[in-house]
């Protein structure tokens, strides 16, 4: 019963990933708008080569001219359905497979701009080059755009690669205990990254953290080098009994709570915008401890991939997620948030383990789930991760703007009027940076 | 009711939902999309990038020249008297997912501690 039923799934997932995700050409019905100002200036640029090229003749589309006045029908994002003339809207079920899966591979779009992947480095390294230019000048040395193609090129060349986890797998050798206890314990209650290292042993305030290495012929340091050596044993003793109470601590929590507080920490780790190797390692830390939170990581994560899984192959059937009443985007998102693409997601039923080891269901083997991760973390680089800005937009543009006012009072303050709401004027700042008598003489007010 | 492989689509920017478009409204359509690699397409589908002109441009890159024959003139939806009564459009172009290499042969063993879980 339960091979057949393994080789049912395992069926399924064959024929989804190659009948849908590896088999055809997809994608063809869809069209792909263009936006306005990009289309037009194509179309004034191929006129442009018509007019100084008589003989190229014209083609259909030199006809059209893409407008560029038209407004999307969603302020700042690309034009869509809505602006286009009979465009009616079509309910997933009515999509075949291979387009429901091409629908789900798409990030939706949210602005026009999207911010720059993290990978994206080239303002740091143009500016570096223009930084070490100058001061190559103001050495005396030569400052040429060769030079700086040069540098470019060879930065190119040199940057670092994202970062293989090749020891994906091979770090699985279980160590101490009470190592992993402790690093779990830092883990789980100072919520910090998952990839810290374990904490170091105290550096001892001198040499003889190394009595050994040390040459016999130094009587005279002995009796020093005891003492610190006795201060450095010390301050490991009382790390140690920290960790052990610690650890008490978190081993006397209720057992709901603290399968609770294991579970959102999982959740964050799989999660996690940044690198594999957060959930890799969180994975590996926390299955360390004991056999109980053993069974936990691998029922807690198993569950999870599996029903990203049995999502995913309800929505390509049906449109729809009846299990988990999910739509498309959502479970695309969610695969997404795992760090999975979609014909990853597909590929994960193809090793499977026992939810528990008495029991006959099955779901994908974790180690599977993170090794498709690495997979995809590999093809993609750190191109989904972006930059987030570290301040809103309009704080920003208050901060400008009082500076320029404060520095340019004639130019900017009488611009303003007082009393004005809409102008987004801070009187009280004015006040504040005592600009507003000038500003009045500036504007003719009078104060 | 039984999908029709033919029809035009296009997706909506925001909600991810399917739209479809009369062939009244698309003009010298010769149905001739730009193939994508299947690693560059599913970059650009992660990250959010798939638009019609970064589509071609892909394209160009390969390619030496640009293909109009790829570009499709799409009509608008009036909205005032902006256009002066006048059919607006807008370009767009159809893409093609390219087949996907077949996976290395290490990803498509069973990762090294599975096995012996594997029942």
């Amino acid at each position: 019963m339960m091979r057949a039923r393994a080789r049912d799934d395992e069926q399924v997932t064959r024929l989804s990933f190659k009948g849908v995700a590896g088999g055809r050409l997809i994608g063809q019905e869809f069209l792909w708008l263009w936006p306005p100002g990009k289309a037009y200036n194509a179309y004034q640029t191929r006129l442009d080569k018509r007019r100084r090229n008589p003989d190229q003749r014209a083609l259909p589309i030199d006809e059209v001219e893409p407008t560029i006045n038209h407004m999307a029908s969603v302020p700042g994002a690309m034009l869509g359905p809505d602006d286009i003339d009979g465009a009616v809207r079509v309910p997933p079920e009515e999509l075949t497979s291979s387009q429901r899966f091409f629908v789900m591979c798409i990030k939706p779009q949210q602005t026009l701009f999207p911010r720059r992947p993290l990978s994206d480095l080239w303002t740091q390294r143009v500016s570096a080059i223009i930084d070490e230019n100058q001061m190559a000048a103001r050495q005396g040395g030569k400052w040429t755009l060769h030079n700086s193609v040069q540098r470019l090129l060879l930065l190119r060349s040199k940057r670092e690669r994202p970062d293989e986890d090749g020891c994906l797998l091979r770090r699985s050798t279980r160590h101490r205990t009470a190592t992993a206890t402790a690093t779990a314990v830092s883990m789980v209650f100072t919520n910090s990254s998952a990839a810290q290292p374990p904490p170091a042993a105290p550096a001892a305030p001198a040499a003889p953290a190394a009595p050994a290495a040390q040459p016999q012929g130094r009587r005279e340091c002995d009796a020093e080098q005891k003492v610190h050596a006795k201060i450095a044993h010390r301050r490991v003793v009382n790390r140690s009994v920290r960790k052990a109470v610690q650890a008490a601590c978190w081993a006397d929590l209720p057992e709901e709570l603290l399968t609770r507080i294991l579970c959102v920490r999982l959740g964050d780790a799989l999660a996690s915008p940044h690198l594999v190797a957060d959930a890799r390692d969180c994975i590996l830390t926390l299955r360390r401890v004991s056999m109980g939170t053993l069974n936990l990581v691998d029922r807690f994560v198993g569950a999870q991939v599996a029903s990203l899984f049995d999502a995913t192959r309800e929505c390509l059937k049906d449109g729809r997620s009846s299990s988990s009443s999910s739509s498309m985007p959502v479970v695309a998102a969610r695969a997404r948030a795992l760090g999975l693409g979609m014909t990853d997601v597909l590929r994960l039923g193809a090793h499977r383990i026992a939810l528990r080891p008495d029991d006959t269901r099955t779901v994908p083997d974790w180690r599977w789930y993170l090794e498709l991760r690495r997979e995809a973390q590999a093809r993609h680089g750190h191109a989904t991760l972006v930059h987030k800005p570290t301040h809103a937009t309009s704080a920003l543009y208050d901060a400008l703007m009082q500076r320029h006012r404060f520095l340019e009072p004639h130019v900017w303050g009488c611009r303003f009027r007082e009393g004005d709401s809409s102008s987004g004027f801070d009187h009280a700042i004015a006040d504040e940076l005592d600009i507003r008598p000038h500003m009045h003489e500036t504007a003719g007010v009078g104060g | 009711m039984e999908p029709d492989r033919r029809r035009t689509l296009v997706l909506h920017p925001l909600t991810q939902e399917v739209y479809h478009v009369p062939n009244e409204s698309l003009l010298h359509d010769s149905n001739h999309p730009v193939v994508m690699p299947y690693d560059a397409f599913e970059k650009m589908g992660a990250t959010g990038q798939l638009s019609g002109e970064r589509l071609l441009h892909h394209d160009r890159a390969q390619a030496s020249s640009f293909n109009v024959s790829q570009i499709v003139a799409v009509r608008l939806r009036q909205r005032g008297a902006s256009s002066g009564g006048r059919p607006t459009y807008a370009w767009a172009s159809r893409m093609v997912r390219r087949r996907r290499r077949r996976p290395a042969a290490r990803a498509r063993r069973a990762p090294r501690a599975a096995r012996s879980l594997t029942h």
